[in-house]
């Protein structure tokens, strides 16, 4: 009886020393991105004078920071722009801009991940914008961790970083409209 | 935005660069060819130096091959303006021009629509019998329009493409996209410059073989602004019809003396161009909030 008793304690001691100490943490885990609780906005500057902000709106993507095989891919419908008003997002969409018809989608993939500090990364990789492929380097901060209603683990990330619009082919409007373009993504990501 | 920049390099340089070269062309060819035929032979080439220049002008040359599929409007001005050219100096006849549109046309329609007939690595039915549909329209009315070159001056042919390619350019700058519209613009300041310039030179100019340049250019713009902008599809078929409307004046049987029917063939041209954009006129006021 006990022996059979120190056996049983034995086999707790190990699971809770696995959870605690094996377990790997939410973020380190692949993720997908969710769509609800992630945003992309958009600033630029209007005639010089004001910055004007946006939001693209269908986002979908996978993160894995710390596997074996770290990877960050994020895409964004670019029908899916919006700024509040129904005939700049048609303008936005048209070949002045985006072109969204031609060019359905924009895409970030990772090609090299480094964990610069506690929570942080830098993340290095190609953004596909208006059919032009550039590299970027972004610097990638987790946010905050927890569970969702569903009880599924949920980790945030932000990053913000700033292109010329001019580099990816969209030239038009430049003396009304910024070539500087800052992005602010903020992605709820979950376990997969 | 249309600024004053815009107008001069989007509408005056083409203007002038088009005015020029029927001008110079026909000069330098005066004693060569006849007088008709050195009036007329330049007008594809005339058109497709005015359209590039003001496309340059505005946007620069771009990359090759372009990243948007409208940018391939540039660069189909060179091949349009060399089967043009040689259309209009060799006389092919109807054979000759239907065969060049024949090929032309729908390989200019394809190449403008292509990133939406082959979207996602498969073929899209629905973006494909569009190319097709517009394709087939496209080279009846070249034909329509090059048998009406036979019939009226270069001067009122012109006159008749500048009144369907203004509102065209109003149109599709109503429609969402104010670089179609500017290119609408340069095309219509092509027709505007080969009118003045063929009004200078007297009326013994005809425009056949520009009809190639300045009928797969504008049905292609059109193409873009349905496709790629809000170009309304009915909006779409009015504006490219309006030109072809110019033979109600031509029906035998219908005795209009010369001015009474450049007034009347302008007259039709116009109402349906003019009512097109009057139609994207109150789409734009009733979609539009501040914008």
């Amino acid at each position: 009886m006990e022996r059979g008793f120190a056996g049983f304690s034995a086999a707790v001691t190990y699971g809770l020393v696995v959870m605690v100490v094996g377990a790997a943490p939410a973020w380190a885990e692949p993720l997908s991105v969710d769509a609800v609780h992630s945003t992309v906005l958009f600033r630029i500057k209007h005639l010089n004078t004001s910055y004007a902000w946006g939001r693209f709106n269908d986002i979908s993507g996978t993160l894995n920071l710390e596997g074996s095989k770290p990877v960050v891919e994020v895409q964004i419908k670019t029908d899916s722009i919006d700024t509040g008003n129904a005939k700049r997002e048609q303008h936005l969409k048209s070949p002045d801009f985006f072109n969204a018809k031609q060019f359905s989608s924009i895409a970030f993939r990772s090609t090299r991940i480094e964990k610069s500090s506690d929570g942080k990364y830098v993340v290095d990789g190609t953004l596909s914008l208006h059919g032009v492929q550039k590299p970027i380097n972004v610097q990638l901060e987790r946010t905050g961790s927890g569970k969702n209603q569903q009880g599924t683990a949920i980790t945030g990330f932000e990053t913000s970083f700033r292109i010329k619009r001019s580099d990816y082919g969209m030239k038009f409007l430049l003396e009304g409209l910024s070539d500087e373009v800052l992005l602010v993504v903020s992605l709820e990501c979950a376990a997969q | 935005m249309f600024t004053v920049n815009d107008l001069w390099a989007g509408v005056a340089r083409p203007l002038v660069l088009t005015a020029a070269t029927v001008v110079i062309a026909a000069h330098i060819t005066r004693r060569r060819f006849t007088a008709r035929d050195s009036r007329s032979w330049a007008g594809p080439l005339a058109v497709g130096i005015g359209f590039a220049g003001g496309y340059w002008s505005l946007f620069g040359w771009g990359g090759f091959p372009p990243l948007d599929a409208s940018e391939w409007l540039l660069f189909l001005t060179l091949p349009l303006v060399i089967l043009g050219t040689l259309d209009s100096l060799l006389h092919v006849g109807l054979p000759g021009t239907l065969l060049t549109t024949v090929v032309a046309a729908p390989s200019a329609m394809l190449l403008l629509s292509w990133p939406l007939v082959k979207s996602h690595d498969t073929f899209q039915p629905d973006a494909l019998l569009l190319t097709v549909v517009a394709s087939a329209l496209t080279v009846g009315w070249i034909v329509a329009m090059d048998a009406l070159a036979a019939r009226v001056s270069a001067a009122r042919l012109s006159a008749i493409l500048l009144v369907a390619a203004a509102p065209a350019s109003v149109a599709l700058g109503l429609s969402g996209s104010q670089r179609l519209a500017q290119i609408g613009g340069a095309l219509a300041a092509t027709q505007a410059g080969a009118m003045v310039a063929h009004l200078g030179l007297g009326h013994a100019g005809v425009g056949r073989g520009s009809m190639l340049v300045s009928g797969v250019l504008y049905a292609g713009l059109l193409l873009c602004g349905h496709v790629y902008a809000q170009l309304t599809l009915v909006n779409a078929v009015l504006l490219f019809a309006a030109p072809a409307v110019a033979w109600a004046a031509q029906i035998p049987g219908h005795r209009f003396d010369g001015r009474k029917r450049w007034v009347t063939q302008l007259a039709a041209v116009a109402a349906v161009a003019g009512w097109a954009m009057l139609r994207a006129i109150l789409e734009f006021n009733v979609e539009a909030t501040n914008y």
